[in-house]
């Protein structure tokens, strides 16, 4: 069925031997796929998930401009603890989302 | 309607423009993603959850940069991958084959034989898979390849060769 040198010959009958079988897995697809998913929904989740995506960078960009402010202010020890709330809340969140990846400490 | 413009309508926050946009690339997508998991169940959950990181995620899109049916293949990828990933540390040996059996059972039931090329194609490893399957059926480039799926060009080149040599290596198995 195929060159056995491995050469590019070999290839190309490879690829078009690949492109045939996907071509049928397509055809089989269109065939057998269900209904399409309701949109509408699709699009109320999206919009939600990245309305907090909006809200998280909107947070993150203001409490640095309020550290950066305070600094500027010389107002140390506000901004010292400004900068230990933002370490801490940086902390946790990497470590939720450490544990949430890793399944870490869940279950395992 | 032209595709830019839905997309911009879409990113104005017109949701029947980004309706249209995604019921005209859908079948696209879970086709893509039939062809690299060989399941049609995971197909579908992930052209799903690739949807809506997309809508989640539109207003990073740009239009000069890649195609928006490359940029759903971008997002696919790296979400089976994702997947692919937290299924190992959940069960490590997890089997594979069930939803291929599924998939050549709905093959011999339409009357077809159950091609050799995919029966090699599903003993590859998933990222070989993806690799081989965006290079030889899509006609990506290597560059385009690193960029979806996250890693480097030389991984790519590497997952492509051994792809295609393990693919080679089976079939003349299946010869024999």
């Amino acid at each position: 069925m195929f060159d056995e040198s491995g050469g590019k010959r070999s290839e190309d009958q490879l690829g078009k031997a690949l492109s045939e079988a996907l071509d049928r897995l397509e055809s089989l697809a269109a065939k057998e796929q269900t209904e399409m998913p309701d949109f509408q929904l699709l699009i109320t989740k999206g919009r939600r998930r990245g309305l907090w995506l909006d809200l998280l960078r909107f947070w993150l960009i203001a409490l640095a401009a309020v550290t950066a402010g305070l600094f500027s202010l010389r107002l140390y020890p506000a901004f010292y603890l400004t900068l230990q709330v933002v370490l801490a809340g940086g902390f946790l969140f990497a470590a939720l989302a450490y544990g949430r990846r890793t399944n870490g400490w869940v279950k395992r | 309607m032209d595709e830019r413009l839905l997309i911009d309508k879409a990113k104005r926050g017109d949701n029947d423009a980004l309706s249209t946009l995604l019921r005209a690339n859908y079948s696209f997508l879970y086709r893509y993603l039939l062809k690299i998991t060989l399941n049609p169940h995971q197909a579908e959950d992930l052209a799903q959850e690739t949807m809506v990181r997309c809508i989640s995620r539109l207003g990073t899109y740009k239009a000069e940069r890649s195609k928006f049916s490359s940029w759903l293949i971008t997002i696919g990828s790296r979400l089976y991958i994702d997947e692919l990933r937290k299924r190992r540390r959940e069960v490590p040996d997890m089997p594979e084959e069930q939803g291929t059996r599924q998939l050549a059972w709905q093959v011999a039931s339409h009357g077809d034989d159950w091609p050799d090329v995919l029966d090699a194609l599903s003993r590859l490893s998933r990222e070989m898979r993806t690799a081989v399957v965006l290079k030889h059926y899509y006609g990506y480039s290597q560059d385009e390849i690193a960029t979806m799926t996250g890693v480097s060009v030389g991984t790519v080149k590497s997952r492509i060769h051994n792809g295609v040599r393990l693919l080679r290596k089976e079939l003349r198995e299946h010869v024999r």
